[in-house]
């Protein structure tokens, strides 16, 4: 069996057109690295210059108000670790700044795409660009003729004739085809390899162990195509016809199958009109959460509840900043809405995630890109693991700042009370620090059982297509 | 020729693969108009909600501003209470063409102390997965799709038999090879063009009543047509090669793959390699600099207690309006910046097109459809000047220490939107010339076959 994965590499290096197709996706697939490369460098030096900047700016902002200092606020810049590089996932249509002011939880500025002149967009160029799109296709091309070609020339017959195994030949084309493949993909595991590990941010442990699962997936990835491909080249009868399918397979699985799901999802799960979004929470403070009391209530209540807690007769008898308490209260119900009304749409996105496997059913990818994004830290879960991050912090600040405002803002007009850099260097500056690659895993793990479900199919494919040419034979 | 192509479609239809290619284009076809349909009337309804939100609260406001209970202190604090909204209009075609309608901004609030950088935001809330997965529309059909399904139907539309020594048999009982091509291009162009043809037409019937569409969606089919008719061409071209079946399938798909799936992300890449814009995480960072270095005594938004007094009211508004006109100068070089590098990065786009035919034909469809970059850069623009607009009415409006009234509230601009930019054809030229050239090509290759 050795001999026919022997000939197949030597058919394969004979075939200038399927070098020259291998070698187009080698050079892609470089360039796309190198790309990525210099757009990941370039974000993570600018983000270093604009986190540095940012707090210079906040220090010296002068004197004034607290809370005018909560609504000049910070910002928060999201970065990209190393396996980034790799796999952009839902990256470039995800913000990468956020404002984190006072009474508002932003949800961020700056997406990527929004910045590029695409009205064609099939994708981001990228590694896992080449390798989820342009490489099972060149698997599909490699295959399609591999049991096929033998059939129309003749040979399958002579090998059926000379006591070799139906099974056995298709197990050693796939076999073969394996081969090939790992010639062809290990410069780019290599090259991928290397470029994480001189990316600026550096290397951990953790994007060691991404890497390596990321190879993993890529390795079950191109395998299901692998096994898909020569499996129908053996129950066709032509390699044409093999070529046909294996196109209209692919056309369905990659270029279709995301934008079926995403179909699906605009149609199960629509996405919130962002102005509706915004105004329902301005309702929601105005006229209170569903069985809270409206603005006025509330502030009366927190009036009558401060006077009794400070045995004052009048808020100019508080012994702390009326406005502060008030604002801190605001903001604080504020907190309240916004977990509220932010919980409901990011149950909005799982509902989204949640429709787009269902076309999984017909496209692999669907669930794989979950996967590949997943492991890479460039995933929905990632990006709000970020965002949720960058809150937990404005809200830090704003308490912090409200209570200095509550503690020295006593019986001053709002421009009578300043606070200064010591107050300002108080205030911790924002410090992501992404999560390990278990911590968001529960995201992805339902897309890995869909892709390894997918897996046993081509290889039960496979099987079956041994066993229907040794009952057919040639 | 009727008997002939009544022949070939009883042939083609007992192919499984030409039904399965009707079975695909159909559906893929019905799943566009669906989502084009759901979508342009999500962005009508969106619309029509904001503005009636919006214009409801002020006109709720000029009530209170033209009321009794109206006194001299509200009329100071005026510049900065009052709104003004605007909605961009919805794409004629955006149905037809998703494009960037999906990732740009449509309306906004203005008021005072909003600048370029801040005009539109928090509009951003949209899943980026769903987003990254993309969309099926009617041009995703056009250009993607379509291609495929004709190749599967082309590539061994003469190779096959050529292959099989039967074309000179199966060419003489047609009559001639150009005859049969004839025949065959008819009913193959029919099983891919007719779904869509169909879709455009649903579209038309389901979508809003814009008098203008029509006439768009007539010269969308004709781009759309041009760009089919570019990948017949060349078919027919590499059918009249003398390769075998399957070498007319590697070469056919080898080119979609070059043309349709990595030339636009390719040349996408290399406009923005070459044309980086200026980071926008530097832009956030000049643009706070700009605002601290023109906030120095400025107090934010709650200075109620300051509010007491008319005058100072009249100051505090005097003083962030402008701050805020200062700030905005200052920044508007980095923003300006940013537009022409996003220009010049269409320059590019524009220019290595050429090599894709396809990309030319995609870009020409979102420009008939108004969801390309340059319609939404224009958009943008006519924006920014409405903004300049909007602040330098509230500027007079508090010249000369006096007080906003309603004359100057009812005064201040409203956004019109820029006509829409005629979409350039040149493009769709350039895939005619090519495929004459194929086409050409191919029937002078066919007129050297003979029948004896």
């Amino acid at each position: 069996m050795s001999a026919i994965a022997a000939k197949d590499w030597r058919e394969f290096v004979r075939d200038r057109r399927l070098v020259i197709a291998a070698g187009l996706m080698l050079v892609l697939a470089l360039l796309a690295l190198a790309l990525s490369w210099q757009r990941v460098a370039s974000h993570e030096a600018d983000r270093a210059a604009a986190e540095a900047g940012d707090r210079q700016t906040w220090l010296e902002q002068g004197e004034q108000n607290p809370h005018g200092a909560a609504h000049f606020a910070s910002w928060a810049f999201r970065p990209l670790t190393p396996t980034a590089l790799i796999d952009p996932g839902a990256t470039p249509y995800a913000p990468t700044a956020i404002w984190l002011e006072a009474h508002s939880r932003n949800t961020g500025n700056g997406r990527p795409i929004e910045d590029r002149a695409a009205t064609l967009d099939l994708g981001e160029f990228s590694l896992a660009w080449v390798l989820q799109t342009l490489a099972p296709l060149l698997v599909f091309v490699l295959a399609a003729g591999l049991v096929a070609r033998e059939r129309e020339r003749g040979t399958l017959r002579l090998m059926l004739a000379s006591g070799a195994k139906a099974e056995a030949i298709v197990r050693a084309k796939a076999g073969g085809l394996a081969r090939i493949m790992l010639a062809i993909t290990a410069p780019l595991a290599l090259a991928g390899a290397a470029a994480v590990l001189l990316a600026p941010a550096g290397m951990t442990g953790d994007q060691a162990l991404r890497l390596v699962l990321l190879g993993g997936a890529y390795a079950l990835w191109l395998g299901l195509f692998l096994a898909i491909g020569v499996a129908v080249s053996a129950l066709a009868g032509r390699t044409d016809r093999a070529m046909l399918v294996l196109a209209g397979v692919w056309l369905i699985a990659v270029p279709l199958g995301p934008r079926l799901a995403g179909t699906i999802a605009d149609i199960a799960a629509p996405n919130s009109d962002a102005r509706a979004f915004w105004a329902q929470m301005d309702a929601d403070f105005k006229n209170g959460l569903p069985g809270d009391p409206d603005a006025k209530t509330r502030s009366a209540a927190l009036k009558e509840a401060t006077l009794a807690k400070y045995g004052a007769a009048s808020l100019e008898e508080l012994p702390v900043s009326w406005d502060g308490v008030s604002l801190d209260a605001s903001e604080r119900y504020g907190y309240k809405v916004f977990d509220r009304r932010f919980a409901e749409l990011h149950a909005e996105q799982d509902s989204q995630r949640a429709a787009m496997r269902l076309a999984a059913l017909v496209s692999p990818l669907a669930a794989f890109q979950n996967v590949s994004a997943g492991l890479a830290g460039t995933d929905l879960a990632h990006h709000r693991h970020f965002t949720d991050a960058a809150e937990a912090h404005r809200r830090v600040a704003v308490n912090q700042l409200n209570a200095d405002l509550i503690a020295n803002g006593a019986g001053k007009t709002y421009e009578g009370y300043n606070a200064d850099r010591r107050l300002w260097e108080a205030v911790p500056a924002f410090a992501y620090a992404p999560p390990g690659v278990g911590v968001l895993a529960g995201a992805w793990l339902l897309d890995l059982a869909i892709l390894l479900a997918w897996c046993l199919g081509g290889v039960g494919l496979l099987v079956f297509a041994g066993r229907r040419l040794a009952r057919e034979g040639a | 020729m009727l008997r002939l192509l009544r022949h070939d479609l009883r042939l083609l239809l007992r192919d499984r693969l030409a039904l399965l290619v009707l079975v695909i284009g159909l559906v893929v076809t019905a799943l566009a108009v669906a989502n084009g349909a759901r979508w342009i009337d999500y962005l009508e309804t969106s619309r029509a909600d904001f503005l009636t939100r919006t214009e409801a609260a002020q006109a709720e406001y000029r009530a209170k501003f033209a009321g009794p209970e109206w006194t001299d202190v509200d009329s100071a604090d005026a510049p900065y209470t009052t709104k003004r909204s605007f909605a961009f209009p919805v794409p004629v075609l955006a149905d037809f063409t998703i494009g960037r309608s999906d990732i740009e901004p449509r309306m906004a609030e203005v008021r005072m102390g909003y600048r370029a950088d801040t005009l539109f935001r928090n509009y951003q809330i949209d899943n980026p997965e769903r987003l990254q997965r993309g969309r099926i529309d009617l041009s995703f059909v056009a250009i993607v799709v379509a291609p495929l399904l004709l190749i599967a139907l082309g590539y061994g539309m003469l190779a096959s038999d050529r292959d099989s020594g039967t074309l000179r048999l199966i060419a003489a009982q047609a009559g001639g090879v150009g005859r049969l091509v004839a025949a065959r291009s008819i009913n193959r162009l029919a099983l891919v063009i007719g779904p869509l043809v169909l879709g455009v037409g649903m579209l038309l019937l389901t979508g809003p009543a814009d008098p203008a569409r029509m006439t768009a969606a007539l010269l969308w089919l004709g781009a759309a047509l041009a760009g089919i008719a570019f990948w017949w061409a060349l078919i027919l071209w590499v059918n009249a090669l003398r390769v075998t079946a399957e070498t007319s399938a590697f070469v056919l798909i080898a080119a979609w793959i070059l043309l349709v799936f990595a030339a636009p992300p390719l040349i996408n890449s290399a406009a923005q390699a070459l044309n980086p814009p200026p980071s926008r995480m530097v832009q956030i960072v000049e643009s706070r600099r700009a605002e601290q270095q023109a906030t120095e005594t400025y107090k934010n938004d709650h200075g109620t207690d300051g509010l007491a007094e008319l005058q100072r009211v009249k100051d505090v508004i005097a003083q962030y309006q402008r701050i805020s006109t200062a700030h905005d100068r200052a920044i508007r070089p980095l923003n300006d910046a940013f537009e022409r590098q996003l220009a010049a990065q269409q320059r590019t786009v524009r220019q290595a097109q050429w090599l894709s035919p396809p990309m030319t034909v995609s870009n020409t469809l979102a420009a008939i459809a108004g969801t390309d970059a340059t319609t939404y850069a224009g958009l943008r623009t006519a924006s920014f000047a409405y903004l300049s607009d909007y602040q330098a009415a509230l500027t007079r409006g508090i010249a000369d220490n006096r007080l906003f009234t309603l004359a100057d509230h009812d005064a201040l601009p409203r956004f019109q939107p820029p006509p829409a930019p005629a979409p350039g054809w040149l493009g769709v030229f350039w895939t005619l010339l090519v495929t004459g050239v194929a086409m050409a090509l191919a029937l002078s290759r066919y007129r050297q076959l003979t029948l004896n």
